[in-house]
């Protein structure tokens, strides 16, 4: 199945080529976790503490849907 | 055929019921559920009126009641100066529909005069009623609103980019003190952000630089300026004099330390963050929400997220941000709408999208939750890259 994965602020370095403004459409494996598509991005785990579908938290255990949009959001410092 | 003073008054004593201040008081005090709308000038009210009253003068009655007291059916009870004025004002009512509506003869004087119970709300100067006339004309602000602000505390962490906006807004909305707390001078590159500040200030420390423009904007606003870092040692004491924290700090030790601080005292935490052009805001408030640790339970790894000063940052994205934050502040002293408790809204200005994502509490919150592991206040420099993590206790160094 293929998701979207928004990367946001200091998580867009990870974006690979080709990605779509901040967004990455990849193909993952059904019953694929949020957490695994992170880890595809070699994003690490502690560096994605904020996951966010259609408005809702997600775990990084939630079980990923097709077509499903995740945004990916680090804590920000600047002030 | 015209009619006169005399005609009108009696036509409205066919249509109006009028009540003795004994039968006022009588109802009133029963625990009925009246309308009591006052409709002398808002200078007579100001002197005095009856707890629990609108205030309607008669020139904005038609004006304003159906906002005021949308319900027709809601039993209304009218009162002036001395009834005269009273009557009319509800012979008016009775035309536009209201269907229980009583005037209150004798009015406030003679209930003055009776030793009934009446209240005088804050006064206010004659500057003041100028300066805040647009709150004034808002319901939900009003004279009692201003009163709020004009009494509340806000102790803002952060006199630069996000505390610049979140200050001048504050200020000019009349919020009585606002605590600075900011141990840094002025600098060149700030002021492409830092509105508080001007060319001519650089080397000043920037409490002293917000105090004078703040000052010069609003002179009702009591600044306070402390040239400090937050720490252990002073958090707790700084935070305890305020209503409400406004974090708009640079640093992830800073926040870490502001969050708990306000979880231990129970206070708002409206939170603000910036990275070049995204930025985020929110407002964490204990027993009512989640915490930031709820998000982002410990800080990140030391590089992981840049600073402005290393990865740079769009001047006016700060404004955006810390506009957010004094308006969520202003909600939550006034006691309207919907503060972002538990929900999040995310700028991203490149691309112009707003996003507003709900947050989960977390129960095994480190700091919130059921069993805190944090119990006491943390300085994060080392996690952070900077120094040895110095916990104020030997719970809180394991907890970290």
């Amino acid at each position: 199945m293929r998701v979207t994965i928004r990367l946001h602020a200091t998580l867009r370095k990870y974006l690979p080529a080709g990605a779509d403004g901040n967004a990455v459409r990849i193909d993952v494996p059904a019953g694929a976790t949020v957490a695994d598509a992170v880890a595809r991005l070699g994003i690490p785990l502690d560096h994605a503490k904020m996951m966010v579908s259609g408005g809702e938290h997600l775990e990084p255990n939630s079980a990923l849907r097709d077509a499903q949009e995740v945004n990916v959001y680090p804590p920000l410092a600047g002030g | 055929m015209a009619k006169t003073f005399k005609d009108l008054m009696e036509d409205a004593r066919r249509d109006v019921p009028e009540w003795s201040i004994d039968q006022v008081r009588e109802q009133i005090g029963g625990g009925t559920h009246h309308v009591l709308v006052d409709v002398r000038e808002k200078d007579e009210y100001r002197e005095g009126h009856l707890p629990g009253a609108v205030s309607l003068p008669r020139g904005f009655l038609e004006i304003r009641v159906e906002q005021d007291v949308p319900d027709k059916s809601k039993p209304i009870i009218a009162y002036c100066a001395g009834g005269t004025r009273s009557l009319l004002a509800a012979k008016q009512l009775k035309d536009m529909g209201y269907q229980q509506v009583v005037s209150m003869s004798g009015g406030y004087s003679a209930w003055k005069g009776a030793g009934y119970p009446w209240k005088q709300d804050r006064q206010f100067s004659p500057d003041q009623l100028t300066r805040y006339s647009r709150h004034f004309l808002l319901p939900e602000v009003g004279e009692e609103g201003q009163a709020k602000l004009l009494d509340a505390k806000v102790l803002l962490i952060g006199a630069g980019g996000l505390g610049s906006p979140t200050a001048f807004y504050l200020a000019a909305a009349g919020v009585g003190t606002l605590g600075l707390v900011d141990h840094d001078v002025v600098d060149m590159s700030n002021l492409q952000r830092q509105i508080l500040h001007t060319n001519d200030r650089i080397g000043m420390p920037k409490v002293e630089s917000a105090r004078e423009t703040l000052q010069a904007l609003n002179p009702d606003v009591h600044v306070v300026g402390y040239r400090e870092r937050v720490s252990s040692e002073n958090a707790l004491r700084l935070f305890a004099e305020y209503d409400v924290i406004v974090d708009g700090c640079d640093n992830f030790p800073t926040r870490y330390l502001v969050n708990d601080a306000c979880v231990m005292l129970k206070k708002p935490n409206v939170h603000g963050s910036i990275f070049q052009f995204e930025g985020q805001a929110s407002v964490f408030y204990p027993g009512k929400g989640p915490c930031y640790r709820c998000l982002f339970p410990e800080p990140p790894p030391p590089g992981a997220a840049p600073s402005c000063a290393e990865a740079g940052v769009l001047g006016v994205l700060p404004g955006l941000v810390g506009c957010v934050q004094a308006l969520e502040t202003i909600k939550l002293i006034l006691g309207v709408g919907k503060p972002l408790i538990g929900r999040m809204v995310y700028f991203d200005t490149l691309s112009m999208e707003l996003r507003i994502h709900k947050l989960r509490q977390d129960p095994n919150c480190p700091v919130c939750g059921a069993q805190p592991t944090i119990t006491q206040l943390i300085d994060y420099e080392e996690f952070c890259g900077l120094r040895n993590p110095q916990a104020a206790g030997a719970h809180a160094a394991h907890a970290a």
